[in-house]
């Protein structure tokens, strides 16, 4: 109990001398994100990864995706390299939830009332989750190295604020996106006290939306 | 081949053969095309059962295929796979293994871009180039059938996703068409099944079949293929025919299988063949009775026509007494009882018309015909021991009473005649032949007994018959003629007793046997008779005169002129042997004709000469019935500008009495014409005072027969002597003929008589000699009163 608090503290204290620290000298940066149409894109994930020697402060935060009526939530989960997810089931039956992916392999045996233990994401890359029992479920995580994250909005937009003025690469992702990699990252100058605007859009098609619901075929 | 009965049953047999043959041509070919259709249908069938049963062994592969693929440690391992080759080995080890609780021949794993990974027997696949295309199509709903190929194997196959939970790779898992698979679905089907590989007809192979490996041989053989509706859809092998359907599926890679069902056609005609072999006896059943019961029906038809056909050929024979036995209530029957009757009527018209033929229509009495038929008989009984008189008996003055008391009356005197006739003694048979003449047979008679049968004869024709209530005296002649010593013939014996019966009036006798002297007469006499028309016209006759004397004068005044035929072979004829035929015949008129056109014309050139001497001219009985004689003889009498009183007819008193009434109506006829008329052979006539008053005659001739034995004859004498008083006092002269004395001449000058005629004054002689007696003759000839005659008259 007692390290928790102090890291909780310790956390708080790094936060603040951050914020104070870089206020002088913060900007944003507004990405917006069109598909190949031009439509906007909701709900893709943006982060923003400084390219010069930038300490993050350290952050003890535990993501969770929980297990709801059968379906990951939140589907996609964007979190810093490094941190911790836990998987709490919110069900009242028991899921196996599991990743096969390079960037995490983890395995959570079948578990119902008792939330298995965190995992950490140490790799960057994306993790795809599934339950071994529930085979339409899916989710995504998308472990970044840093933690300027964001998520487009409706109208395709969102705005990364108080970065430190510096180089960064921007990068957005979805499950959807089909584009190369090189279309989905930017390289951009931050300038103090600047709001710098990235606009993306998208070259190639939309892959199709994954059918999270349950279905009769799968259903055994 | 024409009969009734063979038309029918060759009808009815063509129409039945026929129809039958027509239904049995239909049966077959629409049983062998719905055999055929009904194959076809099994086939395609078969065909549906093999697809559907791919179908569900697609499901059971997929199942399997979903089981496996999402079992997490086969995922686990998977994953393992494919972050590290070496791991590959894991992965084949439980593919196997799966594969095995599947049951499934193949396995294979590809990775999530569709490269093999692994695969129950990898060796298999190296050369496949699959697309995930392919794959991603096997996620759709109605996925096809995948099927491969590969070292002429087939698989079906089934690709299920490895989802982990987003696609990682693709399982594979598939079973083998393969003998098994396709004798499987034969049991089901009962269809040969063959499953065929590679698309060009030289590069066939047979993967699987139910087919025994000789059949599989000629099977890839294109000439055990025969068409079938335009396509080579009947496959023979070993005399055995398969109709065959084929069903394509193409392979998930290129190209083709073939499933190729194929049914016996001999077996699936089986069926068929029972229902024809039923049809077929059918028709042989129906044709037989088909041909039967037009046999037995036309038989029926035809048997009583044929009978009644027989029937009629005996009844058009003459049998009438036949029983016609057909019993039939129906048309046959009809016609059969119409046969009876006409039978019957026939039987009875013919018994009628055989009356008829037999016997004498107005009389009733056997006629010529039964009298023919009768002799034929009693010849052909017993020819050499039988003999029989025939004799012909002529009724006499016949004509005298038909005309006095109607022909019925002498029908019924013949008839009486007739009857009394047949009840003589001995008569055999009586017939009637002609008007007035009978023929009797007397059977078992000859010669000696012709006395007795005509005293039999004799007696019965002094009976007198009565007719009308009146009592008729009946003359009779009658003549014999006997079997077989005259003739054995009957159209001869038929012609001696008319000879007989001709002599009998020639003699004028009651009865005469027949002679053969006689029959030679009558024959040259016929035979004359044929030459006498001739002869008038050919100048063979010639008129001989006998000169009349006056005697008190002393002066010829009349000539007689008798006709004489010189024929140029038998010389000198007998007035008596063809005068009499010619009478019978009918060319008296003829010679009557000529006599009395000559004797006018010789008056005529002796008044030229200065005589009138008057020529006297026979007429005949005929000739007394000839209406246009007095018409001819006057005219002629104009012709030569001779007056009627230098004519004089002489009648017999017999041609008088042989019809009194007639001979008096013409007598009086010529009388007013104003020809002289004179009674010839008076005496001999039974003319009786009475008739002889009231002929209207002028002169009587008296008979010789009274003449000739004057003046010796005391009887003569009396009877010559009161007809020359007789005559004198009814106002006639008086001729006497046959003188042959000067005493007979002198004596009968004594007794008045007017006339002379004889062989004591002059024979009869021709003209020249005649001319010659009479110019020097010592009597005196009438001279005319012409003065330039006057010469020729005192000469």
């Amino acid at each position: 109990m007692c390290s928790i608090r102090i890291r909780v503290i310790l956390t708080f204290i790094v936060w603040v001398s951050a914020g104070w620290g870089l206020s002088a000298q913060a900007a944003d940066i507004t990405i917006s994100l069109v598909d190949k149409s031009g439509k906007p894109f909701e709900g893709a994930v943006v982060s923003a990864i400084p390219q010069f020697e930038f300490k993050r402060p350290a952050d003890n935060k535990i993501y969770n995706m929980s297990q709801v009526d059968k379906v990951f939530s939140p589907h996609i989960l964007a979190i810093p390299q490094g941190s911790m997810v836990s998987f709490p089931n919110m069900d009242n039956i028991t899921h196996h939830v599991y990743s096969f992916s390079k960037t995490k392999r983890f395995d959570l045996k079948l578990f119902k009332l008792n939330t298995p233990e965190p995992v950490k994401f140490e790799k960057t890359g994306e993790v795809v989750v599934g339950c071994n029992i529930h085979d339409w479920m899916l989710g995504y995580i998308k472990v970044v190295p840093t933690h300027f994250i964001a998520r487009t909005d409706k109208k395709g937009k969102t705005t990364l604020s108080n970065l430190p003025a510096g180089d960064y690469v921007v990068e957005i992702w979805h499950p959807r996106f089909k584009d190369k990699n090189k279309n989905l990252m930017k390289p951009l100058a931050l300038s103090a006290n600047k709001e710098t605007t990235v606009e993306f859009s998208l070259k190639k098609p939309l892959r199709a939306s994954p059918d999270l619901t349950e279905t009769d075929e799968d259903d055994y | 081949m024409h009969s009734l009965r063979n038309k029918i049953v060759i009808y009815f047999t063509t129409l039945v053969i026929s129809v039958i043959a027509i239904t049995l041509l239909s049966v077959f070919n629409k049983s062998k095309e719905l055999a055929y259709k009904n194959i076809q249908e099994e086939l395609q069938v078969g065909a549906r059962v093999l697809k559907e049963k791919l179908l569900s062994r697609q499901v059971l592969l997929q199942s399997a295929g979903n089981a496996i693929s999402k079992d997490f440690y086969f995922q686990q391992l998977l994953i393992s796979a494919l972050e590290e080759e070496e791991e590959n080995q894991s992965l084949a080890t439980a593919l196997l293994n799966q594969q095995k609780r599947a049951d499934a021949d193949i396995s294979m794993v590809f990775d999530e871009e569709g490269q093999l990974i692994v695969g129950g027997q990898t060796e298999l696949f190296e050369n496949w180039e699959l697309s995930k295309d392919v794959f991603v199509n096997q996620l759709s709903d109605k996925p096809d059938l995948v099927l491969v190929m590969y070292d002429n194997k087939a698989f079906q196959l089934v690709i299920s996703p490895i989802k982990a939970p987003l696609t990682i790779g693709w399982l594979g898992l598939g079973y083998a068409i393969d003998e098994t698979f396709v004798n499987y679905i034969k049991q089901i089907t009962n269809l040969e099944i063959s499953l065929l590989l590679g698309q060009s007809t030289t590069n066939k192979t047979i993967s699987a079949t139910t087919l025994t490996d000789n059949e599989a041989l000629a099977f890839l053989d294109e000439s055990s293929w025969k068409s079938y509706r335009g396509s080579p859809d009947i496959f023979v092998v070993s005399r055995k025919e398969y109709l065959s359907y084929s069903q394509v599926y193409e392979l998930v890679s290129s190209g083709s299988v073939q499933f190729v069902f194929q049914r016996d056609i001999q077996k699936a005609l089986v069926d068929f063949e029972t229902l024809t072999a039923l049809v077929t006896f059918i028709a042989v059943v129906s044709i037989f009775l088909a041909v039967a019961g037009a046999f037995s029906i036309s038989s029926s038809i035809t048997r009583p026509i044929t009978e009644l056909v027989q029937i009629a050929k005996r009844i058009g024979a003459g049998e009438y007494s036949l029983s016609i036995n057909i019993k039939d209530k129906g048309e046959t029957g009809e016609l059969a009882k119409e046969f009876r009757t006409m039978q019957s009527q026939v039987a009875e018209r013919e018994e009628k018309i055989n009356y008829l033929a037999f016997h004498d229509a107005f009389t009733g009495l056997p006629n010529r015909n039964h009298f023919e038929q009768y002799i034929i008989d009693l010849i052909a009984e017993d020819s050499k021991s039988t003999s029989f008189v025939l004799v012909a008996v002529c009724i006499d003055r016949l004509r005298e009473i038909n005309d006095t008391l109607g022909h019925d009356a002498g029908d019924e005197l013949v008839k009486q005649v007739g009857e009394k006739l047949q009840t003589l003694e001995g008569c055999g048979s009586c017939s009637i032949i002609g008007n007035d003449q009978f023929f009797i047979i007397f059977p078992d008679h000859t010669e000696s007994d012709i006395d007795l049968i005509s005293q039999r004869i004799l007696v019965l024709s002094n009976e007198s018959v009565k007719v009308k209530n009146v009592a008729l005296d009946v003359h009779i002649r009658a003549g014999a003629t006997i079997y077989p010593s005259h003739s054995e013939k009957t159209q001869t014996l038929m012609q001696y007793a008319d000879i007989a019966v001709g002599v009998s009036e020639i003699k004028n006798t009651f009865f005469s046997i027949y002679a053969p002297s006689s029959n030679q007469n009558s024959i040259e006499r016929l035979a004359l008779m044929s030459e006498l028309r001739s002869a008038i016209g050919r100048d063979e006759l010639t008129l001989y005169y006998q000169p009349k004397l006056d005697l008190k004068t002393s002066v010829v005044t009349h000539v007689e002129c008798l006709v004489r035929w010189i024929h140029p072979e038998q010389g000198f004829v007998n007035p008596d042997q063809f005068i009499p035929y010619a009478e019978q015949t009918g060319s008296i008129r003829a010679l009557t004709r000529w006599v009395v056109e000559t004797a006018i014309s010789q008056h005529a050139k002796w008044l030229k000469l200065g005589w009138d001497i008057k020529v006297a001219v026979n007429i005949s009985t005929v000739d007394l019935l000839d209406p246009k004689l007095p018409i001819f003889i006057t005219e002629t009498l104009e012709r030569y500008s001779v007056p009627a009183s230098a004519l004089v007819l002489e009648i017999t008193e017999s041609a008088v009495m042989s019809d009194p009434e007639k001979a008096m109506e013409t007598i009086d006829h010529f009388s007013c014409s104003g020809f002289k008329l004179s009674i010839d052979d008076y005496g001999t006539g039974y003319s009786s005072m009475t008739q002889l008053k009231r002929l209207n005659v002028d002169e009587l001739k008296i008979d010789r027969s009274f003449v000739m034995d004057l003046p010796n004859n005391k009887e003569d004498e009396i009877i010559v002597r009161s007809t020359i008083d007789l005559g004198h006092n009814m106002g006639l002269s008086v001729v006497a003929e046959g003188i042959e004395s000067q005493e007979a001449m002198d004596v009968l000058r004594e007794w008045g008589c007017d006339l002379a005629q004889g062989y004591h004054i002059s024979r009869p002689a021709p003209e020249e000699q005649i001319n010659e007696w009479l110019s020097n003759c010592p009597y005196e000839i009438v001279t005319t009163t012409k003065p330039s005659q006057n010469n020729a008259s005192s000469s």
